[in-house]
């Protein structure tokens, strides 16, 4: 565990004591520019900060074990996402209030190997560009500000509109986007 | 893609992507995922819909078009690049802060430091790009701390003439000199002057660290930084009662994640200070037994606090009368011996073995029961015989010296000194002589050490200094026992700030106070920071540099207050 909170904080730390290796110094490298998206999401899933910081390094590790088998380089983003959010999915799993009724050695199996993520997921800032300019002006404003970290209040105030039709134009922005990404990397829609 | 059934709570699970729910509500939704695979689909899309396109809006907000944005609508966005930020600060990993470029105030840049998820310096930044908390971790041994701050963050930094920013980066790159450097060109901002005092933490330059602490205080006396600052330094400076009052405090001001470390530090703060002042009081408690004839001291006890443990053995062997006695001493013995790392305790055993004197050892603990009613230590039962004086102790003295009883002559010319502690100016000669023919370090320590404390008595300074700064270069060679070595370093100490020689006085009282710290010796503490506190309050400078360590030490001895019962032994 010592080793994986090392992974992004750079040289030296790292030959205290932990097994480096030229894949392991690489696989720092490259997710070092991913960690603020990651902690983010954390964050929003978790509600506290250690959680999300166990749930983070958590996602280091089990990347850097799937590293040689990560192909696909071009999008590692997408990929270290859905590692994060299978790992909070199993935490919830482990963690659920209400009883289980599973037994929990299907739980433990449940634990995911990082997944392909969704073709969709693999697509260029300039597609992406291109599928924000087919929402409406009222539901790109909306995913906009929400890009930026605002909270449906202040979009609500923002923009003058309720809170509860802000969550709903996020949903509804957030389907059409896809919808425009898999018409745009011709997938179905 | 297989499309999962549809799900009620699909809407629920797109605000639990945001954030938006929290306590219940966040726990309904947590619970709900764990067991329905349409919302966890429906998770893993808006998740990686929201990162695949968080990447192109900061873009589009980083080179806005100017003809399709107004200008207000820009200085909102830079704002809400900084909220943004504060939201990633909290978690405590990555910052983002917005700041104005100079010459287009209207373009908002934005530097990004990305920091690792815990932090490796121990003190507190107050620069707003690294000032949230971050979980602490102990750096390796032997590494100094740092982490690795991205060369172009630092230069954008530079270029924005951010002395402030830039001083806080380097100082968690490593590179204290060039932290120092900025920092110095950084101002005189209450943040500025704490972020010197979390340098000058990591410098090991805790007085400089308390002096910048108490600065910002003196600034805002509620600066969240400062206050820790201040607390480590109190730390490193040793005072761990009013450096656990001091993360207390920081503790009151439930600040999240800093809140729960200060209690942490200040709860562990006070149980090691617990135990080492336990200890002595146990200790203390062996050291009035023993007037009695009693021996309550523990081998545990002794091994850990061998200093305080060695004053009371050594009468002990002076007053055992037969080899049972002392064989019972023999384990205490070998425990001091253990860690002190010598077999000074084991010889002098084998030494009182090898020439028993009955006759003189039961006059010699009748001695020591008498005294500690004199000095008050224990109540007297009315039987003690009176403490030998006049004639009495000219016969106790000669017969002493007659069985060559050495080891016994040095205890009683101590203890039947007219002060009771240091031996009388005729006889002091002699006392030298013993103690030079002493194999014993801890003998030939406390020769010297009494040598000059006469000197002193009698204001030869240059004499005194002379025998005291030979005790200290005994004190470096091996075998030396740290409890005398603190009493040469304190008496230095004395010295220097009776001849206003004052930082010397400081630094001699500042060794003997490291030293009593890391030997656990309590029993010299209290007066080593009544002299501390002495010393900083003296000289030009004392306003400005001395009244924070003033403070401090102060501070320290009023917690300490009532806590402990500090009677010293006659043989100290």
């Amino acid at each position: 565990m010592a080793c994986a909170a090392l992974l992004t904080t750079g040289e030296p730390a790292w030959d205290g004591g932990c097994p480096v290796t030229v894949v392991e110094r690489a696989f720092a490298q490259a997710v070092r520019e991913h960690e603020p998206l990651l902690t983010g999401i954390a964050r929003r899933l978790c509600g506290n900060d250690a959680d999300a910081a166990d749930l983070v390094h958590d996602t280091y590790e089990r990347a850097l074990r799937a590293w040689d088998r990560y192909a696909d380089r071009g999008n590692l983003r997408s990929w270290m996402v859905a590692i994060l959010n299978n790992l909070f999915i199993d935490r919830c799993r482990k963690t659920r209030r209400t009883p289980k009724t599973e037994a929990i050695d299907d739980l433990e199996l449940a634990a995911p190997e990082a997944a392909a993520p969704p073709a969709w997921t693999n697509v260029t800032d300039q597609q992406i560009t291109v599928a924000l300019a087919t929402l409406g002006a009222e539901f790109r404003r909306v995913y906009e500000l929400h890009a930026l970290g605002r909270s449906y209040d202040e979009i609500a105030v923002e923009m003058k509109i309720a809170k509860a039709t802000v969550g709903t134009r996020l949903i509804r922005a957030r389907k059409k986007l896809k919808d425009a990404l898999l018409r745009e990397i011709g997938g179905e829609a | 893609m297989t499309a999962p059934q549809a799900c009620a709570h699909l809407a629920r699970t797109h605000a639990f992507a945001d954030g938006e729910l929290t306590g219940a509500d966040a726990d309904d939704a947590r619970d709900h995922l764990a067991t329905c695979a349409a919302c966890q689909a429906e998770l893993a899309e808006v998740l990686q819909l929201d990162a695949a396109v968080a990447g192109v809006v900061a873009g589009v907000v980083a080179a806005p078009a100017p003809e399709v944005v107004s200008l207000a609508w820009y200085r909102r966005r830079r704002v809400q690049v900084a909220a943004l930020g504060l939201a990633a600060a909290a978690a405590a990993v990555a910052i983002y802060v917005a700041l104005p470029h100079p010459g287009t105030p209207d373009e908002p840049g934005a530097v990004a430091v990305a920091l690792a998820p815990r932090r490796v310096v121990e003190a507190r930044l107050a620069w707003h790009g690294a000032a949230a908390y971050r979980t602490y971790d102990v750096p390796r041994a032997g590494e100094p701390p740092h982490e690795s701050i991205a060369l172009m963050t630092l230069a954008e930094l530079e270029k924005r003439g951010d002395d402030h920013g830039v001083g806080v980066l380097q100082l968690l790159n490593g590179e204290r000199r060039q932290a120092a450097t900025h920092l110095e060109r950084a101002g005189d901002s209450v943040d500025v002057i704490s972020d010197r005092a979390a340098l000058a933490l990591g410098d090991n330059q805790p007085e400089q660290a308390l002096r910048f602490a108490d600065a910002a205080l003196g600034k805002d006396a509620n600066h969240g930084a400062a206050l820790w600052n201040r607390a480590l330094a109190l730390r490193d400076l040793g005072l761990s009662r009013t450096a656990a009052a001091a993360f207390r405090e920081v503790a009151r001001r439930g600040e999240p994640g800093w809140a729960d470390e200060a209690r942490q530090r200040a709860a562990s703060l006070d149980a090691e200070t617990d135990a080492v002042q336990h200890r002595f009081e146990r200790l203390n408690q062996a050291s009035v037994a023993f007037t009695r004839g009693e021996i309550e001291l523990s081998v545990d006890d002794a091994r850990t606090m061998p200093g305080f443990a060695r004053g009371i053995l050594y009468d002990a062997i002076r007053s055992a009368a037969t080899p049972a006695q002392l064989a019972a001493l023999a384990p205490l013995g070998e425990a001091i011996d253990a860690a002190d790392r010598d077999t000074a305790m084991t010889d002098a055993l084998a030494r009182a073995r090898a020439a028993l004197h009955p006759a003189l050892s039961k006059p010699y603990a009748e001695m020591v029961r008498s005294l500690a009613v004199e000095l008050q230590i224990t109540p007297a039962a009315g039987d003690e015989a009176p403490v030998p004086s006049g004639a009495t102790r000219t016969q106790f003295l000669a017969a002493l010296r007659a069985a060559h009883a050495g080891d016994l002559l040095i205890g009683a010319l101590m203890k039947l000194s007219d002060d009771r502690r240091v031996v009388n100016r005729d006889e002091l000669a002699e006392f030298a002589k013993l103690t030079v023919a002493s194999p014993d370090p801890w003998m030939q320590l406390l020769g010297l050490q009494q040598q000059a404390e006469v000197a002193l008595t009698q204001g030869d300074l240059t004499g005194a200094e002379a025998l005291l700064l030979r005790a200290k270069q005994r004190c470096t060679e091996p075998g030396a026992p740290a409890f005398r070595c603190i009493l040469i370093e304190a008496l230095l100490g004395q010295l220097y700030a009776a001849s206003r020689r004052l930082p010397d006085a400081r630094a001699a009282l500042a060794v003997a106070w490291q030293t009593a710290r890391a030997s656990g010796e309590w029993v010299m503490q209290d007066a080593l920071l009544e002299r501390l506190a002495g010393v900083a309050s003296l000289g030009d400078d004392a306003a400005a540099a001395g009244l924070p360590l003033v403070r401090a030490y102060r501070d320290e001895l009023v917690h300490r207050r009532g806590a402990a019962n500090t009677i010293p032994h006659p043989n100290l």
